[in-house]
């Protein structure tokens, strides 16, 4: 294609796209005549009419229709141009030219001549040239003066754009300045603010890119920034942490000032899911981390239509579950319960629901989640694989507004309520499922008994008192409720409440002081047809105390340092007899206490542009403590009954045992060049608390258990080195990442374990070692219409237990591969954009089928025949893989509707593999023959209405 | 929505879409191979015993202990245990002794010479088996000498809410190391068939293929044997145990049994010797093992399943290809006898555990060898095709005309005769 149809093509299409924008009837009539290229007019008559008039604040409009009376020229142009602009003015015979040049002055509108027509055409920003650009038939000599320039000669050429050449359309251009024929530039500058239109505050350190020339600047404190920018057609790239990517398209008539308005609407949201800064990935010094937006990850397909960041989680590498429907993430080999999960700071120690296939948190209300299982801030501590910090947002200081769902299953309702302007808000958010009723309602007996809810509500209250002071508080209660048999109902609830006030102390230091309770319980009431009825339930507590600090000494170093201190309770469980005819004898196991604290500083170093280190140390401490017995078992003995050596009796905070010590985080990167770089990182860490069960999924009565004498803390070590380079102005991200972790204490279970209700539940238990490797790789295209990520995992979780006594070894004492060991792991997930209003999102999973003990056979011993099992873990249940499919419509952006709406259609595993939930065995002609029970064994299609206002 | 809510059932009620899966496991072959040894010597004098078998694919979970008083004895007399005959063994103690073993039965043997074990010495288990593969225990001896100080009957209430009898103990240490308490039993009890009449039914020349009517005798005779009183025996089949931290705690008042207030067992007289064995941690720890596996699995005990280790193992260091225990204990006995009126004077006996109802049946039945027409036969089994089966015990002449009546009256023969339940031989140590 030559350069002149390109041209015309451009011309033509821009046209179109403002036919179809209006139906106005004199701007039609004008663009008919404006593509014809030759009626360019130069100059205008030396016999202009005068006009007269006296306005004052008159409307823009009436001024014109005065001055179509007093002469015969016709004015042309569009209403919304000239509405809301009002005219004080007063002119004696004045010329029309001169009169129109003062009455536009202070808008964005140009005019232009048509004298022989007797018409005048007014313009918004642009002017009409009279002359074709330079070059806009090719070769010619363009003559370049000096930038910055004021002369007329060398204008810069007319901006043509296609709405086919760009992908994001979710803003109209904005048009910045009027053009000025006496004082066109190669460039202006464009000023402006960033503000987050939910709650008006402005967003600092949001990085602004000019797509065609590659220069960056950065918003300051107070959201401003300043570009100096080529005049015409510039494509700004938005980009911030937590802020939705943005393109903006704009063109530079003049010096202007455009307001970067950062609304997390749902027109805004495009297609990247997983969105950091540009360089964040290379540029960070820490491994292993990864950020998810609660928001941005709409479009991924999931069951039910719910959106879900933990899922989520699962499709990135080094994150998985024990199988579909499986409670808990097992993070780099490590086990659920070695994940620290954080909703505002506070701990939420069930954060799924539903047997894990939905998540507790509210989609509406969570802003995102930073995962980090490599290099762990040095302020995070007390697990061995990862943290989850999850966020909520802060809601709109500005107005009212409200975001819902309707599911099949679910229904979602979070509410966004300005206290007071521009300084505090209330987000409520509300969630529960209504499967319940819907069984409820069926004819069947047993069916209208079973049960099935959750639900969840969120509290957050947000103050912005002063640039420098700043206070959250979070409310947030969690309750499931179940019965998998008729005559039992097993319930569990999160309650969690954090404060957190932030304060800059001085230019250079930030502070955070946060006070926070979690509280996690559940509980069983079991009714059944024999007089053993019962309630039984389960609770853990934890109170912690938290300040921190950072302080920017220099250019190169910034320090992070501070202390917590935590405080846990533990009900381990008791028994009650549930009404008078239970013979179910009453049995309560003593509470456990223990402090757990922490000290912590890190530096952050930047040698200089390539290099950047992470030095830190937290020096980690925990004590159980009083009132407890504890037994003492013979040294060197398995423990059991019979080696027991004494029962200590401990008095009420009394130190019955410590453990600690420190923990070092060190990370470092170093840049080749500034899209690629090498990073490695190597920590160690100790858990005090651990879960009890020996199901290969957190269930949600599994038990958490303190350290104390005779459970040990756990340890972890871990070296990871990775490579990461972005391609193509980072629109493509390329990691690999390696890791070798080390794990001391690790708790599993004798054979045949009791773990519940056991009073001395360590002669149960075994600590044995652990260790995790793996290779991760990710490849991530994070815009353009076909946008999304493939993960692929190479990985191996082992463990060991070994033991002079038979009875504390496994598998001989040999290495094993863990519940979770999945060897590969590969997770596709794509959206592609076809049109503004609709996607099309894939999903796509396959892991190795995790490993299993199976019954191998039977034998006839003590006059009874048994079952005997293989060695643990040696076989696996077969291999998993999964598509899921979701459609994604937005709604019309009409400004005036009620509500922006959002629907998701979406199939979940299309393929209808059966994936296996469990695997179990029954003996059927005497036969044993494993079953599999799977959840979703057929495709699961669904639609979620989305809306906000 | 129909799906839907199926849907919604499925992932509700968590009965879900069950079908079956392949897991790919290779071969039986090395499952098959596996050996298991049942030993446990003591330090009474007798021929002691070591029971050899190898594992089984097919589960043949207690089937050999239901007794259905409608299922023909030779059907359910089926033993599925694959026992491994021809192998060597033998037991060698520390003195440098060694005791060689016979084959009793297959797969069962026993020591030629009576012997004790002896507090002190250590003992190894060696067997050879017939394939050549040479397995052995490690060494183990008598830990400690305790005795049952007391054994009595009291009423109780089991954990699970039942009334009944239950069977305690008193344990009192003589010497040694007496941690781990492994209990068995052996129960004995007196059956009387509810139903027993002096005449019996007796078949003879009985050709249910003969044409072009059946031809049989059917005679009323007295009956020649013991039917109406039996004894019947249980061998502890349940693994009990308990384990006493030091000296100066005895086990007090350890329920080796219960049975149940509806048990027939305790209907008239009953006797149990309890024998108390001193084993070691490593022996308690196997058997509690073995003993979790067995329990139902609920969701309070959630057992850890995995590979069975005992004490035995190949010589060739290969792993996982035995499973069993090689015990050497201390043993005491002691028996106990009671009557149901010991505890419940004026109650009503335990229900029979059968339905005893007087039944009748036409006596004959067309021949089995008939090729004609036939109609629908609405009336139940004939009384020579029972009695040929040896399924009813005769009671009296039916004198009502009922349909599908015959001339006899009957009972399942399990109520008539008690030899389905016992022996009819009085034990030696029986005290009435």
């Amino acid at each position: 294609m030559t350069k002149q149809q390109k041209g015309s093509c451009f011309f033509q299409t821009a046209i179109k796209k403002m036919l179809s924008s209006t139906t106005n009837r004199h701007f039609k009539i004008f663009l008919s005549s404006l593509t014809l290229f030759s009626i360019t007019i130069t100059g205008y008559s030396q016999e202009l009419p005068s006009i007269s008039g006296q306005y004052s604040a008159t409307a823009l409009k009436e001024v014109i229709v005065d001055i179509e009376k007093q002469t015969n020229f016709k004015f042309y142009f569009l209403d919304q141009w000239v509405h809301g602009i009002s005219i004080t003015k007063t002119y004696e015979n004045e010329d029309i030219n001169t009169a129109l040049q003062t009455v536009l002055e202070n808008t964005s509108l140009n005019f232009h001549f048509l004298e022989s027509q007797k018409r005048i055409i007014l313009l918004e920003n642009t002017i009409v040239y009279d002359e074709l650009p330079n070059g806009f038939f090719g070769s010619e000599e363009v003559i370049v003066a000096n930038s910055n320039t004021q002369t007329k000669a060398t204008a810069p050429p007319p901006t043509f754009y296609s709405a086919n050449t760009q992908t994001k359309r979710n803003y109209d251009v904005a048009k910045i300045g009027k053009s000025d024929p006496n004082h066109l530039q190669e460039s202006y500058r464009l000023t402006g603010r960033a503000i987050n239109s939910k709650t008006g505050e402005p967003i600092q350190d949001l990085a602004i890119r000019v797509k065609t020339s590659n220069q960056i600047t950065v918003t300051d404190a107070n959201g401003n920034y300043n570009l100096q920018l080529p005049a015409g057609y510039n494509v700004l790239s938005i980009r911030a942490m937590g802020i939705a990517a943005t393109d903006r398209e704009i063109i530079m008539f003049n010096n202007g000032n455009l307001d970067v308005l950062m609304e997390e609407g749902l027109q805004q949201l495009d297609e990247v899911v997983v969105e950091a800064d540009a360089f964040k990935n290379v540029e960070d010094a820490i491994t292993g981390s990864e950020q998810i937006d609660s928001e941005e990850s709409k479009n991924i397909p999931l069951v039910l239509g719910e959106r879900d960041i933990l899922s989520v989680a699962k499709a990135l590498p080094g994150i998985s579950s024990a199988g579909e429907g499986a409670m808990g993430l097992n993070v780099r080999g490590g086990k659920t319960d070695q994940n620290l999960v954080l909703l505002d700071d506070a701990v939420i120690y069930n954060p799924q629901h539903f047997f894990g296939i939905f998540q507790a948190l509210n989609p509406f209300t969570t802003k995102g989640v930073d995962i980090y299982k490599g290099a762990i801030p040095v302020e995070f501590g007390g697990r061995l694989s990862s943290v989850f910090d999850i966020r909520t947002k802060n809601g709109n200081v500005e107005k009212f507004s409200g975001e819902g769902s309707i599911g099949p299953v679910t229904g979602n309702l979070a509410l966004e309520i300005p206290l007071e302007k521009e300084k505090s808000s209330l987000v409520v958010g509300g969630r529960g499922a209504y499967a319940d009723w819907i069984l409820r309602s069926l004819d069947d007996e047993s069916l209208r008994n079973s049960n099935a809810s959750f639900f969840d509500g969120i509290v957050k209250y947000h103050n912005k008192i002063n640039d420098k002071n700043e206070v959250k508080a979070t409310a947030y209660y969690s309750r499931d409720a179940f019965s998998i048999t008729s005559d039992s109902l097993y319930n569990y609830d999160n309650r969690l409440f954090s404060v957190r006030w932030d304060h800059r102390k001085s230019v250079k230091t930030n502070s955070a002081l946060i006070v926070d309770n979690s509280n996690y319980g559940f509980g069983i009431d079991f009714d059944g047809d024999t007089n053993t009825d019962f309630k039984l339930d389960y609770s853990i507590n934890e109170t912690e105390l938290k300040y921190k600090l950072r302080t920017s000494i220099n250019d190169k170093n910034t320090l992070d340092y501070g202390g917590s201190a935590k405080y846990y309770s533990v009900n381990p469980g008791s028994i009650e007899p549930d009404g008078s005819e239970s013979n179910v004898i009453e049995l309560t196991i003593d509470n456990e206490q223990a402090l757990e604290a922490a000290l912590f500083i890190g530096d952050e170093i930047t040698f200089n542009e390539k290099l950047s280190v992470n030095l830190g140390v937290r020096y980690a401490f925990f004590a159980s403590l009083g009132e407890a017995t504890q037994r003492t078992y013979e040294e060197g003995m398995p423990k059991n009954e019979s080696t027991v050596q004494d029962t200590i009796a401990y008095s009420s905070n009394e130190n019955i045992k410590t453990y600690g010590g420190p923990e070092a985080r060190i990370s470092t990167r170093y840049l080749f060049t500034p899209d690629f770089s090498v990073k490695a990182s190597l920590n160690n860490s100790y858990q005090f608390l651990h879960t009890l069960s020996n199901n290969t999924t957190v269930s949600p009565i599994d038990t958490w258990k303190l350290s104390d004498l005779n459970i040990e803390a756990q340890k972890g070590y871990q070296a990871s080195l990775g490579l990461y380079k972005n391609f193509k102005e980072n629109e493509y991200e390329l990691s690999i990442e390696g890791y070798y972790k080390k794990m001391e204490n690790v708790l599993d279970f004798k054979t045949g374990a009791n773990l519940f209700l056991n009073e001395n539940v360590e002669t149960q238990i075994l600590q044995g070692d652990g260790k995790a490797y793996g290779v991760e790789f990710l490849l991530k295209k994070k815009s353009g219409d076909l946008n999304g990520w493939l993960s692929y995992t190479y990985s191996r979780s082992l463990y060991r237990f070994d033991s002079e006594f038979s009875e504390e070894r496994i598998n001989n004492g040999e290495f094993f591969p863990s519940n979770f060991d999945k060897p590969h792991d590969v997770s596709v997930i794509t959206n592609y954009r076809f049109t503004k209003r609709y996607s099309l999102s894939t999903n796509f999973v396959y892991q190795t089928g995790r490993p299993i003990t199976y019954p191998v056979g039977t034998f006839r011993f003590n006059n009874a025949d048994f079952v005997a099992f293989s060695d643990r873990n040696e076989f696996r249940i077969p291999d998993f893989y999964r598509l899921d499919l979701g459609l994604n419509i937005e709604g019309n952006h009409k400004k005036n509707k009620l509500a922006h709406s959002f629907v998701t259609i979406s199939v979940y595993n299309v393929l209808g593999r059966n994936n296996p939930y469990s695997v179990f065995f029954v003996t059927d002609d005497g036969e044993v023959k494993a079953l599999q029970s799977s959840i979703f064994s057929v495709p699961i299609p669904s639609i979620t209405y989305n809306f906000k206002f | 929505m129909k799906k839907f809510i199926l849907f919604i059932i499925c992932i509700s009620t968590f009965i879900s879409c069950i079908e079956k899966v392949d897991l790919g496991i290779p071969s039986n072959d090395d499952v098959l191979k596996i050996l298991i040894v049942e030993a446990t010597i003591t330090d009474e004098i007798k021929n002691h015993r070591v029971t050899i078998s190898r594992m089984d694919t097919l589960v043949d979970l207690g089937i050999d202990s239901i007794y259905n008083p409608y299922t023909p004895i030779r059907d359910i007399n089926r033993d599925l245990v694959r026992y491994e005959a021809n192998a060597l063994v033998s037991i060698e103690n520390s003195n440098g002794s060694t005791y060689s073993f016979n084959e009793a039965s297959p797969g069962v043997y026993e020591s030629d010479i009576e012997f004790a074990a002896e507090m002190g010495n250590t003992y190894q288990l060696n067997i050879i088996t017939a394939d050549g593969k040479t397995y052995s225990s490690s060494a183990m001896q008598i830990e400690g000498l305790a005795s049952i100080s007391n054994i009595y009957a009291e009423k109780t209430t089991s954990e699970s809410g039942a009334q009944g009898i239950g069977i305690f103990v008193d344990n009192a240490v003589t010497s040694g190391n007496v941690q781990n308490l492994r209990y068995t039993y052996d129960e004995t009890y007196k059956v009387i068939a509810p139903n027993w009449t002096p005449e019996a039914f007796k078949l003879t020349n009985y050709e249910p293929c003969a044409l072009p009517v059946v031809t049989y005798d059917l005679e009323i005779v007295e009956r020649e044997e013991e039917q109406q009183v039996c004894f019947g025996n249980n061998l502890s089949n349940t693994i009990i145990q308990a384990q006493q931290g030091s000296l100066s705690n005895n086990i007090k008042k350890f329920m080796v049994r219960f049975i149940d207030q509806e048990n027939f067992i305790i209907s008239h007289r009953y006797s149990i010797e309890v024998e108390q064995l001193v084993s070691s941690a490593a022996s308690f720890s196997f058997y509690d093992q073995l003993n979790n596996f067995s329990q139902t699995g609920s969701i309070f005990s959630q057992v850890q399943p995995g590979f069975l280790q005992g004490n035995l193992s190949s010589d060739d260091g290969s792993q996982g290809n035995v499973i069993g225990f090689f015990d050497v204990v201390s043993a005491s006995k002691e028996r106990l006898f009671f009557n149901y009126a010991d505890f419940y004077p004026n109650e009503e006996l335990p229900p029979y555990p059968f339905n005893c109802r007087e039944l009748t049946a036409p006596e004959s039945h067309v021949s089995f060898c008939f090729s004609g027409p036939r109609g629908p036969n609405p009336c139940p089994q004939s009384v020579i095709q029972q009695v040929d089966l040896n399924l009813i015990s005769y009671v009296k002449p039916n004198v009502n005309d009922v349909d599908c009546g015959g001339p006899h009256i009957f009972v399942p023969r399990v109520c008539g005769d008690c030899t389905v339940l016992g022996s009819n031989i009085k034990p030696d140590f029986w005290v009435d």
